[in-house]
């Protein structure tokens, strides 16, 4: 009995598709056998196929599609297409994420290196002196008022010094020479030369 | 409708064959538009969602394989475009995994009404996740399988769905004042 029970039950969820004549040959060869054996089983299929009745009710009020739909479906295919020629033209991911990790990477040497530059400005015309005012020595010159700019030039570069201020208005210039040039050396240089009128340390 | 067909067909679509998709359309959009409508009640929201349907089938054609039949896999399409709509929109009325059914109304006029009617009202008022199972059977024709396939649950929880489909249907006559006995 128990297992006349079992077996019953074990059929009791074919009957909607039994119903509904969805059963495969087998399945419903099984169900047959089932049947003649569980009298319970046939009201149970009585009331599927109301439920199956009342579908075939349904189904013949349900709306259809408008002509709309289809048309629509057309030209968001056509969009998709565009859409994937795009995809093709511009580079993939990977590519776009690579180039944007190139960029990066060149932002930040940049960035570095702009950090580290140590801001130097020169005269083009003179030589390049890195001392600080601590460690070079100035001296006020005077020249001759015929002297001409470039034979002041080519004096100051023969000693490497620059001309810090001046002239002012009695003509005295203020030029400072590296550390390393011996002072006495430059002063007896200067005061030596034609176009030089006063050669002094400043202090 | 035959299923070599239908497979042919979407083997072609995957080549883009404009052609073949019409075909398609014509052979499957009554069932997808049936399911998506029964899901809904509301024409011009199904019909938005079969317009997505189709135009998801023209892209991931490719990605068919035929351990699915075609329809189960245009259905199973549907329903995750409409899911995902109904969870945009919050709409928890439309929640696939809620058992929310639309209150029945007690109603006299039922007596000399057909029993067939009289069921469907009772059909339309059920949880969309038991009338699903129910559609699925008795509109689509589809077995256990295909509707656990569609739905992503296991068979056996598909097959006592069903059955607890058909006990709330009982508890809806009774609710519109209908005696189950009389009908179910």
């Amino acid at each position: 009995m128990t297992s006349y029970k079992k077996d019953c039950e074990s059929v009791k969820y074919m009957i909607p598709l039994y119903v509904r004549g969805i059963l495969s040959d087998s399945e419903e060869k099984e169900f047959q056998i089932a049947l003649s054996e569980c009298p319970d089983l046939k009201e149970e299929i009585e009331r599927w196929k109301k439920i199956n009745n009342a579908y075939q009710t349904i189904e013949k009020t349900l709306p259809q599609p408008s002509n709309r739909v289809y048309s629509a479906i057309r030209e968001r295919i056509k969009e998709t297409r565009r859409l994937s020629l795009l995809q093709r033209l511009i580079p993939s991911h990977g590519v776009s994420l690579a180039l944007v990790a190139a960029q990066l990477l060149i932002i930040i040497v940049l960035g570095v290196y702009v950090i580290n530059l140590k801001h130097e400005y020169r005269t083009l015309s003179a030589p390049s002196i890195t001392e600080t005012e601590e460690t070079s020595k100035t001296i006020h010159v005077v020249f001759k008022e015929d002297a001409s700019e470039a034979e002041i030039r080519n004096l100051l570069l023969q000693m490497n010094a620059r001309i810090i201020d001046g002239p002012c208005s009695s003509g005295l210039y203020i030029i400072r020479i590296p550390s390393q040039e011996r002072l006495d050396d430059v002063l007896n240089t200067l005061r030596k030369n034609k176009i030089v009128v006063m050669a002094e340390r400043a202090y | 409708m035959n299923e070599d067909q239908l497979i042919g067909l979407i083997y072609d679509i995957a080549r883009k064959d404009e052609n073949a998709f019409k075909t398609l359309y014509e052979l499957t959009n009554k069932k997808v538009y049936q399911y998506l409508f029964r899901l809904t009640y509301n024409q011009h929201m199904a019909e938005d969602l079969l317009i997505e349907t189709y135009t998801e089938v023209w892209k991931v054609a490719k990605n068919y394989r035929s351990q699915a039949k075609v329809l189960t896999w245009m259905i199973g399409i549907s329903r995750n475009i409409a899911m995902n709509d109904f969870r945009r929109k919050k709409m928890k009325e439309w929640d696939l995994d809620e058992d929310t059914a639309i209150p029945p109304e007690q109603f006299i006029a039922y007596k000399n009404t057909e029993i067939s009617l009289i069921l469907g009202d009772a059909l339309n008022r059920l949880s969309i996740k038991h009338r699903e199972v129910l559609d699925l059977v008795f509109l689509q024709g589809m077995g256990y399988e295909e509707i656990s396939c569609i739905i992503n649950i296991p068979i056996n929880t598909v097959k006592t769905r069903v059955f607890y489909a058909k006990e709330n249907l009982k508890r809806t006559l009774t609710q519109m004042g209908i005696e189950k006995d009389d009908i179910l």
